[in-house]
């Protein structure tokens, strides 16, 4: 009996272009454990669709004592640079714009059942993550998520990232208008295009519906849009403010304002436009300075904006710009098929304080966004189930209820206000009605020394710290501190977006004695609103295990010194940097080993401190040129093609092979030109004006016969073709592949 | 295809209500099993700590093929879960996970740093599939997996004074089983029996 796949099980559930992507990415996979794809290749192909690395995939991991071999049964088998094959990964799954439904919910909540720890992390990207995830597991998990219009491509490596919007976006009532849209088209039109495939680092756009509140974030953004009108002939003309070049990392660079006024139908062309030019002209060598915001700084944006503007003009027209927009705005109908009691208010007594903090009235007459806040931004299965079904009786029933949040946290749409005691009540029933959503005691933590490789010191170690202690506090009631923001970051990267945070945190190491001594670096006013408007200054290193006392003393400052209204940002810039470190001055000295041992390992890890568990990042991923993704899409094609001829499909191999030449071709092609689309008899004519009849293909010895395979099978009906004729093609094709590869080479010296 | 046909089974014991230890400890402990290779025939990779999800996964010494995990959020349990597959076949794994679960049970009861307060009971023992291909949360694979996991657990409690077997087919969960044993023999017996 045969082994029923998801493939199979799921079958047309899967929209064909994502099953094929799936298929291809499976491919890869088999021929990388078979040693015959590169395993730089595999590794940003793998990235690229959302399958990343952890800690000690290195196969390496200390253990409190001594660095240990993890004796994997793979062995050397890698599945990237240094990342062993059978090492647990992560699996990214990007979330356009946060907006997910219950019908997904339930399905991350199997996969996560099935293929990890049983936990949903929702990261400051409104992503989702899954940890401890075999690579083998990976296809299936893509697959499940496709049966529910979910891709992971390009959640990773060095693409266009998740496109990021207000949570509230169609609800708030501070909003221009509704983003979603927006976000969403532009989330779809950059996913996989032809434009956006050759960039150096990642690419990261959000979206905002006003300039004030910091729900987008738009500031350290690729590409920041915030919502505006205008008046134009009397009529309301809808556009954004654009900002580009922004970036957080370890030196965060505030985006700059491209056009203050950019009209709707212009954004995707104009974002197209950007991404060509960052293609072309953005760093790839100098991995540390190869995002957009380097080239702005190197350009100045008057330049960017000149560059960009000429590409805008040469672009060929693409119907999908006005398109992709003219899908509806978010609003919903305001009926519901609740059916509660609602003639029993039973008021818990901790439903006022959740409320307060967890509630907002949407602009909808009647109704409320409810924040369901998850400690280090962690779910489990069994609650994400739960709270699926939770939005099925309290949200809409035409969808869009549920939301990721950048701060780590869900918000549930369209809530009827007189439901909020029972929506409490079975938020709690399932451990999901903790106060304080925003507010001091919302931590903010990437993974750190959990699972990410660059991590230094235990970001969610000391952000669980932090939490229990702000929360046995109750600051979130304490209307003096209860809206500072801390974040905190395992590294200088700044995934955990230290730089925003009134009081931020990146872990850092010390040396004492021999010993190594986790700190952080303490990073001081930044500013949360106006889309992340500024970032803090870092004013010194403190032991990670005192990072605590740090929190109680700022805050005891800010209720002290602040005058009226005064943020913590002014507070900090009027006292100067001088005066608040002297106030931790004390917290910096690190006692001998012998005085006081804890101090040497970390929140949450008893062993003594290491950075020996660094690995090789994969957030850069590596530069893999357009070409070599091309052409190693040729030889997976050919690969494909020997496969359907053991099945007996002489057919499918032929065209297989056939195939195979003509992406080889174009893989040559998109060398000189990236405007030529995938038809074949367009690629066959540039390949022979631009390859051929130039003579660059030509081998020295056998001069053009490898290109001459092409041009006769692209002349060929191939119909019934023997096994023999399907043989000897998928011999050629293998051939004008080599030749191919040849020609870049030759080209490559000149 | 049978359910145990799948290798992802998660075997689980529960401890007394009192018993509770504090998480601190549980992860300095399972640091401390790796450092001395406590779990033989595991590759021991980290601890993750989730107690601050409320019915969570609790602390987890995440392995290549295996997690362990001491839950405390609701009533406390130990539970194993086989991740990767074995060429054996399906009753060997049952007996392989139960050992495995067993095995580390009583390595933490045993613990000094505990001092006994942690005390499971094998009076009860819950099974889950997390394979919704292989084993689907139907009626029908639930009188399947009852047919196969009886006569191991028969085999493995002869001499008790009786077992009830009882499968749990909601299709919103995992398929799942529950068996309780009335005088049981006590785990010691239970794991020469599995290593027989």
């Amino acid at each position: 009996m045969s082994i029923p796949t998801w493939k199979q099980e799921l079958g047309a559930q899967i929209p064909p272009d994502l099953g094929r992507e799936i298929d291809i990415y499976e491919t890869e996979l088999e021929l990388r454990r078979q040693g015959k794809l590169d395993e730089k290749i595999f590794g940003e192909s793998r990235l690229r669709r959302g399958v990343y690395g952890q800690r000690y995939d290195n196969g390496h991991r200390h253990d409190g004592n001594e660095s240990r071999t993890l004796p994997y049964p793979s062995a050397a088998l890698t599945k990237g640079l240094q990342t062993l094959w059978d090492a647990p990964g992560m699996q990214r799954i990007k979330i356009p714009f946060g907006s997910v439904s219950p019908d997904q919910l339930d399905v991350l909540a199997e996969l996560a059942e099935e293929y990890s720890a049983g936990v949903l992390h929702v990261t400051t990207r409104q992503d989702f993550q899954l940890h401890y995830v075999h690579i083998e597991d990976t296809p299936d998990v893509m697959r499940r998520l496709a049966a529910v219009g979910i891709t992971t491509r390009e959640a990773c490596g060095n693409s266009v990232r998740n496109v990021t919007a207000c949570p509230l976006a169609g609800v708030c009532g501070g909003e221009t208008f509704d983003v979603t849209r927006y976000a969403r088209a532009m989330a779809y039109f950059l996913l996989g295009h032809p434009d956006a495939q050759d960039f150096g680092r990642k690419f990261k756009v959000a979206f905002s519906g006003c300039k004030d509140e910091p729900c987008g974030l738009t500031t350290f953004h690729d590409l920041g849009f915030i919502a505006r009108v205008r008046t134009e002939d009397g009529r309301t003309r809808r556009g954004f403010e654009l900002y580009v070049g922004g970036g957080l990392g370890a030196v965060p660079h505030p985006a700059k304002l491209f056009d203050p006024f950019l009209h709707e139908e212009e954004i995707l062309p104009i974002a197209q436009a950007i991404c060509r030019v960052f293609a072309r002209l953005g760093e790839k060598k100098n991995r540390a300075r190869a995002r957009l915001k380097f080239l702005v700084k190197k350009l100045g944006i008057d330049e960017l904006r000149r560059l960009v503007l000429e590409e805008r003009r040469k672009l060929p027209g693409d119907s999908r710009w006005t398109e992709y927009l003219s899908e509806g705005d978010g609003e919903l109908a305001t009926t519901t098929t609740l059916t509660l009691d609602v003639d029993a208010p039973d008021v818990p007594p901790a439903f006022d304080a959740w409320k307060a903090t967890n509630v907002r009235l949407q602009r909808q007459e009647g109704y409320a966004v409810a924040v369901v806040t998850l400690p280090l931004g962690d779910i489990s299965a069994h609650q994400a189930r739960a709270l699926a079904d939770v939005a099925r009786v309290f949200g809409k029933s035409s969808g869009d209820t549920l939301r990721t949040t950048v701060e780590q946290n869900f918000v549930l749409r369209y809530v009827t206000e007189a439901h909020l005691p029972k929506l409490f009540t079975a938020l709690d029933s399932i451990g999901l009605a903790q106060p304080g959503a925003g507010t001091i005691v919302d931590v903010t933590a990437c993974p750190g020394t959990d699972t990410c490789k660059l991590g230094i010191a235990s970001s969610r170690g000391l952000a669980s710290e932090l939490r229990n202690r702000l929360l046995a506090q109750d600051l979130a009631s304490d209307t003096s501190v209860k809206d500072l923001h801390i974040k905190v970051s395992g590294c200088f990267n700044s995934c955990g977006q230290h730089h925003v945070a009134d009081v931020g945190f990146y872990g850092v190491s010390r040396q004492f004695d021999g010993r190594t001594v986790p700190h952080f670096q303490v990073v001081l006013g930044g500013q949360w609103t106006e889309n992340a408007k500024s970032f803090g200054l870092a004013i010194g290193a403190v032991p990670s295990k005192r990072i605590p006392e740090v929190v109680t003393r700022l805050t005891d400052l800010y209720r002290r010194e602040a005058q009226s209204g005064q943020t913590f940002s002014s507070l900090i810039r009027s006292m100067g940097k001088a005066k608040v470190r002297a106030l931790l001055d004390d917290l910096m000295n690190v006692p001998a080993y012998e005085k006081d041992s804890s101090l040497y390992s970390d929140w949450g890890d008893p062993r003594e401190f290491t950075i020996g568990d660094m690995g090789r990042g994969e957030c850069a991923g590596e530069v893999i040129s357009r070409f070599a993704f091309e052409v190693a899409a040729s030889e997976r094609r050919v690969f494909e093609a020997q496969l359907q001829l053991e099945r007996g499909d002489a057919q499918g191999a032929a065209g297989g092979a056939y195939d195979a030449m003509v992406s080889a071709a174009a893989a040559l092609v998109h060398t000189q030109s990236t405007d030529v689309n995938g038809d074949p008899s367009r690629i066959v004519d540039e390949f022979k004006s631009r390859f051929y009849d130039t003579k660059l293909f030509f081998d020295r010895f056998a001069g053009g016969k490898f290109a001459h395979y092409l041009f006769r099978t692209h002349k060929k009906i191939l119909d019934d073709v023997s096994a023999d004729a399907a043989h000897h093609l998928i011999e050629e094709a293998q051939l004008f592949i080599e030749a191919t590869h040849a020609c870049y080479g030759r080209m490559a010296e000149v | 295809m049978q359910p145990l046909d799948a290798h992802q089974i998660t075997v689980k014991f529960y401890a007394d209500e009192s018993s509770r230890v504090d998480p601190d400890a549980v992860v300095k402990i399972f640091h401390r099993w790796i450092q001395e290779d406590r779990l033989k025939g595991e590759i021991p990779i980290d601890v993750a700590d989730y107690r601050h999800i409320r019915h969570g996964p609790g602390v987890i010494l995440v392995c290549h093929a295996a997690d362990y995990a001491l839950r405390q959020n609701g009533r406390p349990s130990f539970v194993y879960s086989r991740k990767r597959a074995s060429d054996d076949d399906p009753v060997t794994r049952l007996g392989a996970a139960f050992r495995a679960a067993l095995t580390a049970c009583r390595f933490l009861e045993e613990e000094p740093t505990l001092k006994g307060a942690l005390e499971f009971s094998v009076d009860e023992v819950s099974f889950r599939i997390r394979n919704r291909l292989l084993a689907p949360s139907t009626t029908a694979c639930a009188n399947t997996l009852e047919e196969t996991l009886h006569p191991f657990l028969d085999r493995l409690y002869q001499g008790c004074e009786r077992l009830t077997l009882e499968a749990d087919a909601d299709p919103k969960n995992l398929l799942s089983a529950t068996a309780r044993v009335q005088r049981p023999p006590n785990a010691d017996v239970l794991l020469s029996r599995l290593r027989a």
